[in-house]
């Protein structure tokens, strides 16, 4: 999908364009991530022949064809015009993040902080962190309010008259994050009583009902015709702080229809989106632009999608964006959660080697680096976000990692909880510090943090699975069944989360639903293709010939034997662990290149010796000879082992001498 | 920042790591071990050289401190214990490599509960397993970015050995280089590089011991930091973070002050030193920090103002650290500060009632100095404080020699002194025996064992000896020598002397006037005497001189006996005669007798009209002029000058001119406050005249250098201008003033 230049040029112009735009009205992450896109077409069409022709272009536009974002409608550009003065104040002060003031040049009548809520804090004058400023950009802190009701209606009309969308949607902005920033400085410490949902963004009450007044006056949801789409986009996330999911859905679809360049909004849908079905649901609604290829590979990453048709956008989307650090890190994650590894690590490592100051989305590959694990890798990523900047989000995930890597999980902690201080809406965090918290044995610390990773981003599996970890350290079976197969609903390409769910029933005594669910993990798990060996068999005479040579994951077969073993099912059982033996050694007729066993392990040993008692109990003693000689060479329960030699060996003793007397 | 950790101590460990392992042959172990012995032993106390010795490899590189090794062999033939060592330190490929080093460490120590005795572990106790612990530990604590600086120091460090070790290992060291050149292109890395370059990763632990040490130095010698060593100083302080390190830095430019004769720097470093000290010192809390130090920081105050001969503050500061010292029962701190008290009221006899005050108040009763110092002695000895002693026994023997004038029981007591030293080896207080010693023999007329006594402070004590010992013993030397007849040698002696002792203020005017003194003494020498032209003007020097020091009698006595010489000999030249008149009349009127002066001048005046002796005539004027003024007759003064100051400016002879526009100036004033109204512009023009006559005279003043005539200049300026009301132009007279002596200061340094 190249698009021809002129297509491109055009492309370039409503970037640009919407970069100021994004600018004006400070939504800082937005006007980066528009930057970015602007800055990542081929080099070659940089070429120095090009700039005449770049000039003439922006003169073209200048008397704009595409005027979306210039002021076509030309009331809204004489109110602008004429409250220039104070908009540059309002711009500045927020730019200064005295938000209160901002939003007092527009809204004067506002007493300060006059919300629906009977508390009024007093203002503070601590500067807000620089990441502060994106958190409701980079992911949305759903379930954060406990203001599920609609605040009364103001008595009077606050809203002035005559105020452009633009100046509206700055003051209202600012109140927003004026109320955020004081959320924050109310929660006091991570984890203490005050943090969570108890402290909630005071002003959105207010927010929600100023914005309500204005669209009723202006036609409500339907009318379209004289909205910019960015009012909307604030009343989108007002609405979705307020967990009024639908309507922030309709509102936010609004928005990135009426302005499409604008991620931020795309960004808040994303998290809307639950799963692959509503994600089909949704792009009827979206409008057909280059935004919403974006945000189809966004969310199906997110939504870890692995499928060809998620890849092929991506490559179209490369050929258009060569140097996309976004796109980049898109693919890289996809590959990751396709627990295609290799292929995550190198993207990483170019991203990294071409962009070494952009540190986001990094603790995903600090993250992929320990998962590996690659302690000298994550050691020099660790150094290098360190030096960037030492207080982001991302670098304290980053070392936390890698403290946790080396085994100092004290040091991670505090890594952790620094990066959640300095941004308490990164998810990744959150999960990170509850596997902590598991590791230091912290149960309660480490469900809490699963919890909160949850309820910002409901889509993370890990965390789901970290919850269901910790009520079994607590020995609360049900809920950690629940919280795995939520885990595993999320995603079922990792047989370690079917192997938790089969534990978890197992341990509920739901022998059935285990044993299925650990059948499950086999098949995501098994390195062989599924078609030929579990499915329509084909030509081949045995269909478990590949289950050999460690294709299947012993320990899961063992824990089926198990089972079937509980059940009384014997056949099985033996079946099971007949396989789970076979995992041993490489499928040796196959050819050289098939690749070798496992070798001896704990747990093919314990299935050799239930076997061999198996046996032995059957009468089968040769056999059970065999294999307890096997255990003693190999040097496992030896004792057992040479137990069940003697035994075999009087028997046979005494059956020979029973049929030389006989 | 690391507390103790530094390249060099990872490389240590490497080495034992190495060692533990047992990958040296059977030969070199011994000689390993006891490399690795002598890095990670704790250094001894900072005293003597061995305290020195320790520092000596802080600035090194991993190549000349690991050099030694290359004499030990290891497992591999062919192969020393170097190669091995550089072999494994180059296999630290990265940061994480670190960190393993440390958790391999970790389980080579024994366990806490020690079931069995496990071979090839090293015993909780041992001095390796606790300079392993020790390493560990810090190590954990570090922050993370302290461990990046810490890795990259190593980099740093171990890049001088880069050579030896490809050389022995290429396929290594290309692989290395692969890496190298991949990774090293970040511009983290790049900035980081570029900031190793400028200073040696040294640990907090390090610094501090090495400002305690220089300290310690400035301290006892009481020489100066070299330049080189205070910037390489600066650099590794400016890193520290640790607040001790912090104050002790300000310790130090206390003594750099102090020694350099900035009074007021020196005292503020003092003060900066103790509040940081406050701050810095552990956090239980200021206040009892503060009892601790303040007895100490009085003491140096005490000292300091001593020194800039502020006796009064220092006594007070001493009293209350008698007090202080009293209090916190620190009795070396209040013997010590006893025997200052001592001294201060011998080199300055006048405090004689404060200081008794407080001892008497200590001791009992009124005491004598006889009593303090035997008072002073019996404690030293009680609490085996032998410096005390020492110091005592030479008080003592001073006190003798002035006061009884019995030489010989002074030598018995400064002998006893030096037994103490010897026995109880202080060194540092011998140099100051031996120049009692040289002062008694000196005193009995053994001039040679008196510069025997001398010679040994500069041959054995050498550098041991506090600077200050070394200048006088030196001084005296020189002198003797000059005494001898060889005066150049003396100079000669002092010459080479005097770049020690540059910076060090008052020791370089001390020798710098031993200089002036013994080419007097030579120039004095060998010019004939009997010439009556040199005489003449030496004579005149001479007076000049005691009036200087504002010793009239002695000038008056001097011009009286010379006025006499020149009377009987008819030969005298009469021109002579008339100057020492002129000079009589001059010292009458300094001494406020004007009148007597009045007729002297007018005779000498006339004479030398008559004679048309020019110049005398106009030094007679000039006195006579002053006369007038000082008997109020300002019309006549000025008449006369106004008359004459053409005729002087001609001579070129700035002296005379310079106080002539004084004394015009002052006439002017004078007749501004007696012949003109109150309020008339009158009077205002008077003074205005005057402040440009003195004007004049400032400038004449200072194009002779005359420091004490322009400052007078000065004062009188600024009265003039304030009665003008002319608060900027006396605002600016009084910075002036205040220039002037700091000027001065520089220049001396």
């Amino acid at each position: 999908m190249a698009l021809s230049s002129e297509q491109q040029l055009e492309l370039q112009t409503q970037l640009q364009q919407v970069v100021v735009a994004c600018n004006e009205r400070c939504l800082y992450f937005a006007a980066k991530w528009s930057a970015e896109l602007l800055n990542s077409f081929a080099t070659s069409e940089d070429g120095p022949t090009d700039d005449g022709e770049d000039t003439d272009i922006d003169d073209d536009t200048d008397a704009p064809p595409h005027g979306q974002y210039l002021n076509d409608d030309p009331k809204e550009a004489r109110l602008e015009a004429r409250e220039l003065p104070r908009f540059f104040l309002a711009k500045s002060l927020f730019d200064c993040r005295e938000f209160d003031r901002c939003a007092a040049v527009f809204l004067p009548t506002q007493v300060p902080h006059s919300t629906s809520s009977p508390q009024i804090t007093s203002p503070t004058r601590v500067p807000l962190s620089s990441s502060q400023l994106k958190l409701h950009a980079q992911v949305s802190s759903k379930g954060k309010s406990v203001f599920g009701r609609q605040p009364a209606k103001p008595k009077t009309s606050a809203l002035p008259k005559n105020l452009s969308q633009k100046a509206l949607f700055l003051a209202l902005y600012a109140r927003y994050m004026s109320g955020e920033k004081r959320k924050n400085e109310d929660s006091e410490t991570i984890l203490g009583p005050a943090d969570g949902p108890v402290t909630a963004n005071k002003e959105i009450p207010g927010i929600l009902a100023l914005l309500e007044e204005y669209f009723n006056a202006r036609g409500g949801l339907q009318d379209i015709t004289n909205s910019q789409g960015w009012l909307d986009y604030l009343y989108g996330i007002a609405l979705l702080r307020t967990k009024s999911d639908a309507s922030a859905k309709q509102w936010l679809l609004r928005s990135v229809n009426l302005q499409p360049y604008n991620w931020s909004a795309w960004l808040e849908l994303a998290s809307l989106v639950g799963s692959p079905e509503e994600m089909q649901q949704f792009s009827e609604h979206l409008p057909r632009n280059i935004m919403s290829l974006f945000f189809h590979i966004h969310c199906s990453q997110e939504l870890f999608q692995q499928t060809p048709e998620v890849f092929n956008a991506l490559a179209q989307m490369e050929s258009i964006f060569p140097r996309s650090a976004f796109l980049q890190q898109q693919k890289a994650m996809l590959h990751y959660h396709g627990r295609d590894h290799e292929s995550a690590l190198q993207i990483f490592d170019t991203l990294l080697k071409e962009q070494p100051h952009r540190l986001d989305g990094m603790e995903i590959f600090s993250n992929l680096l320990y998962v590996l694990p690659n302690r000298p890798k994550l050691a020099t990523l660790a150094s290098i976000a360190s030096d960037v900047d030492k207080f982001r989000p991302e670098t304290n995930c980053i070392l936390g990692n890698y403290y946790s890597l080396i085994s100092e999980h004290e040091k991670a902690v505090l890594h952790f909880r620094r990066a959640l201080t300095l941004d308490r809406n990164f998810q990744a965090a959150w999960t990170l510090m509850g596997h902590e918290y598991i590791e230091l044995k912290n149960t309660q610390a480490a469900i809490e943090s699963y919890r909160r990773a949850v309820d910002t981003n409901r889509k993370d599996y890990r965390a789901w699975y970290g919850l269901g970890q910790g009520y079994e350290m607590l020995e609360c079976h049900s809920y950690s069944l629940f919280y795995y197969q939520r885990a595993a609903a999320l995603y079922p390409g990792d047989p370690k989360m079917w192997a938790a769910v089969g534990n978890a029933y197992a341990k509920c005594n739901k022998t059935a639903n285990a044993i299925q669910a650990f059948k499950r993990a086999l098949v995501v798990g098994s390195h062989i293709d599924t078609s030929s060996s579990f499915g329509s068999s084909g030509g081949n005479n045995d269909p478990l010939a590949h289950a050999v040579g460690g294709a299947l994951d012993p320990q899961i077969l063992y824990e089926i034997a198990c089972l079937y073993e509980k059940d009384g099912a014997w056949d099985e059982a033996a079946a099971y662990m007949e396989l789970t033996l076979a995992q041993e050694e490489g499928a040796g007729e196959e050819g050289v290149g098939e690749e070798e066993g496992l070798g001896v392990t704990q747990v093919t040993c314990r299935a050799r010796l239930w076997l061999a008692r198996f046996c032995y109990a059957r009468g089968e003693w040769a056999r059970t000879m065999e294999l307890a000689n096997e255990l003693c060479q190999d040097g496992w329960e030896v004792e057992e082992a040479k137990g069940l030699v003697r035994d075999v060996r009087g028997r046979l003793a005494l059956a020979e001498e029973e049929e030389v007397e006989g | 920042m690391a507390r103790y950790l530094t390249p060099v101590r990872i490389g240590i460990l490497i080495l034992t790591e190495q060692y533990l392992s047992g990958q040296f042959a059977s030969s070199g172990q011994l000689g390993v071990l006891s490399f690795i012995a002598s890095h990670i032993t704790a250094r001894g106390g900072s005293t003597g050289k061995e305290g020195q010795d320790a520092f000596v490899g802080l600035d090194a590189n991993a190549a000349e401190i690991l050099g030694p090794l290359a004499k030990f062999a290891s497992d591999v033939p062919g192969r020393t214990a170097y190669d091995a060592l550089l072999q494994r330190l180059w296999k630290l490929d990265g940061l994480d490599a670190a960190y393993e080093l440390f958790e391999r460490l970790g389980q080579v120590i024994a366990p806490i509960s020690e079931a069995e005795e496990v071979q090839k572990v090293v015993s909780r106790a041992s001095p390796l397993s606790q300079s392993i612990r020790r390493c560990s530990v810090e190590f954990t604590r570090l922050q993370f970015a302290d461990t990046q600086a810490l890795w990259a120091a190593f980099v740093a460090w171990r890049a001088s050995t880069y050579d030896i070790w490809a050389q022995r290992n290429p396929d290594a060291a290309a692989c290395y280089a692969e890496i190298a050149t991949s990774s090293g292109d970040h511009p983290a890395n790049a900035r980081r590089s570029m900031t190793e370059e400028e200073g040696r990763y040294v640990s907090a632990e390090d610094t501090n011991d090495l400002i305690t040490s220089s300290v310690h130095h400035l301290q006892k010698m009481g020489t100066r930091v070299p330049d080189a060593m205070r910037r390489k100083l600066q650099s590794w302080i400016h890193e520290q973070r640790d607040a001790g390190v912090q104050s002790l830095q300000h310790f130090l430019a206390f003594f750099e002050h102090w020694r350099s004769g900035q009074y007021t720097m020196a005292l503020e470093s003092l003060h900066r030193y103790f509040d940081y000290s406050l701050i810095g010192k552990g956090p239980s809390g200021g206040t009892e920090n503060m009892r601790i130090y303040y007895q100490y920081a009085l003491l140096h105050l005490s000292v300091l103002h001593a020194d800039f001969d502020c006796w009064e503050e220092s006594v007070d500061a001493m009293d209350e650290c008698i007090a202080t010292a009293r209090e916190n029962q620190d009795t070396a701190c209040l013997n010590f500060a006893l025997s200052w008290l001592l001294y201060l009221r011998q080199a300055k006899p006048d405090n004689r009632v404060s200081a008794f005050g407080s001892v008497s108040g200590l001791l009992g009763g009124t005491a004598g100095e006889q009593d303090e110092i035997s008072f002073l002695k019996a404690k030293a000895r009680e609490t085996k404080h032998w410096s005390l002693l020492s110091s005592t026994l030479l008080e003592e023997a001073k006190l003798d020699m002035y006061m009884t004038g019995s030489t010989t029981k002074s030598v018995e007591l400064i002998m006893q002194s030096a037994f103490v030293n010897v026995q109880h080896d202080l060194r540092t207080l011998m140099p100051a025996t031996s120049l009692f010693e040289g002062a008694a023999f000196d005193r009995l007329a053994q001039s040679q064992l008196a510069a025997r006594a001398h010679d040994t402070i500069q041959i054995v004590y050498g550098d041991q000896a506090p600077l200050s010992d070394r200048t006088r013993s030196l001084c005296r030397t020189a002198y003797g020598i000059a005494q001898n007849g060889r005066c150049s040698a003396g100079l000669d002696m002092l010459r080479d002397f005097l770049p020690c002792v540059s910076g060090v203020l008052k020791l370089e005017q001390r020798v710098t006037a031993f200089m002036n003194l013994l080419q007097l003494m030579g120039s004095l020498r060998q010019c004939v005497l009997g010439d009556p032209e040199l005489d003449f003007e030496l004579d005149l020097l001479e007076i000049e001189l005691y009036i200087r020091q504002r010793d009239l009698d002695t000038a008056m006595k001097a011009v009286n006996a010379h006025i006499r010489q020149t009377e009987g000999h008819s030969p005298a030249d009469i021109a002579h005669r008339l100057h020492f008149l002129v000079l009589k009349s001059t010292i009458f009127a300094l001494s406020g007798q004007a009148t007597k002066g009045f007729s002297i001048a007018l005779r000498a005046a006339s004479t030398a009209a008559r004679l048309r002796l020019l110049p005398t005539l106009l030094e007679a004027i000039a006195a006579l002029a002053t006369t007038l003024k000082d008997l109020s007759e300002f019309d006549a003064a000025r008449r006369l000058l106004d008359a004459a100051l053409p005729m002087m400016i001609e001579t070129r002879h700035c002296r005379l001119t310079a106080r002539s526009f004084v004394t015009l100036g002052e006439g002017h004033v004078g007749l501004a406050g007696t012949t003109c109204a109150p309020d008339s512009s009158e009077r205002l023009q008077q003074i205005r005249a005057a402040e440009a006559l003195i004007e004049r005279g400032r400038e004449s003043y200072a194009r002779l250098e005359d420091t004490s005539g322009v400052l007078d200049c000065l004062v009188m300026e600024a009265a003039l201008a304030r009665w003008r009301g002319d608060a900027q132009l006396a605002a600016r007279a009084d910075a002036q003033y205040a220039q002037i002596p700091r000027d001065r200061h520089e220049a001396a340094e």
